[in-house]
């Protein structure tokens, strides 16, 4: 039996074409997520501290000081994400550190988004570096070089 | 291989550097103000003696706080509570709170609404989490509120209530 022909939309054809700037869109939005939450951390850690959980502090390690270096861990690795650098370790470790948070809060609206992006953060992970990364142009640039 | 590591240091370098310069901007920026008395009721930032609480809540121990003080700052923009004789500007946090800040919103410029709402929905279990996100103003000034009750309608029909049962047990 012949294969009939699937006649595609105007809309369609257009959304195929597109198709190559979902993973480093999903990426790009994702990583700029962590920048601003990142940011947020470090210029008011104050407005965070509530958050820290009373057993990860001590009288060494306070809670803003336990904000300020998260903030910083979600600022590099948020760079990572965004320049495509070691993609897929970075949103790894983002993706798993979202799932940490999420778990904390439980289940209200914050918890629940905080769940989706993780999941969002764990599909970067799976699709990897991108054609727009800095890994994929290294590796593209090492591949010439040989 | 080599250019990515490197990179990847360059990156973690100016983010650290970028995280110092931002605090060191804001530590120097607190103290101008301190120095120049430009905060309202000449709040002054405190830490113990010991220095480990790095805490930013800001306090004047003479500071008292009355409840008409207290009620101007009733909106998303400036938001003030008090809670077991303290007053808290908890004004950063609002946006941040889990179930929106609608939640907390209404009780903005209260002292025994918002108490009686926080202990029915945390009971104490969120307290300390209070004291870290708030910072904290000065005292609530309950003995002078009481004294000037007639300024205020609610507390005027309050004690008036109060006063009523005490005659009726009489």
């Amino acid at each position: 039996m012949p294969m009939r022909k699937t006649r595609r939309t105007r809309l369609e054809r257009k959304t195929i074409k597109m198709e190559k700037y979902a993973k480093p869109l999903l990426r790009i939005a994702m990583s700029l997520i962590f920048l601003y939450f990142g940011f947020q951390q470090v210029s008011s850690p104050d407005a965070w501290a509530g958050f820290v959980p009373e057993f990860l502090t001590s009288a060494i390690i306070t809670a803003n000081n336990i904000v300020i270096f998260n903030g910083i861990l979600e600022l590099s690795l948020g760079l990572f994400m965004l320049l495509g650098l070691y993609t897929r370790f970075a949103s790894l470790i983002l993706a798993l550190h979202l799932f940490g948070i999420a778990f904390s809060i439980g289940l209200n609206p914050l918890g629940v988004r905080d769940f989706g992006l993780s999941f969002a953060t764990l599909v970067v992970f799976l699709n990897g570096p991108d054609e727009y990364t800095l890994d994929f142009k290294l590796a593209k640039k090492n591949k010439k070089a040989d | 291989m080599k250019t990515k590591i490197t990179l990847a240091i360059l990156i973690v370098l100016f983010v650290v550097s970028f995280v110092y310069f931002i605090r060191i901007n804001q530590n120097s920026y607190t103290a101008n103000e301190d120095s120049s008395g430009n905060i309202a009721g000449q709040i002054q930032e405190s830490t113990t003696s010991s220095g480990t609480n790095n805490n930013t809540q800001t306090q004047n121990s003479n500071n008292k706080i009355s409840l008409s003080e207290l009620s101007k700052h009733n909106s998303r923009e400036d938001c003030w509570v008090a809670y077991d004789g303290k007053v808290y500007d908890i004004t950063s946090y609002l946006p941040r709170h889990p179930s929106s800040a609608g939640k907390i919103l209404p009780y903005c410029g209260s002292a025994d609404a918002f108490a009686q709402a926080f202990t029915k929905q945390h009971g104490t279990s969120k307290v300390s989490m209070l004291l870290k996100v708030g910072t904290f103003i000065g005292d609530f000034d309950v003995i002078g509120n009481l004294e000037n009750s007639t300024a205020n309608p609610a507390y005027a029909d309050a004690q008036d209530a109060e006063d009523e049962i005490g005659e009726e047990d009489d």
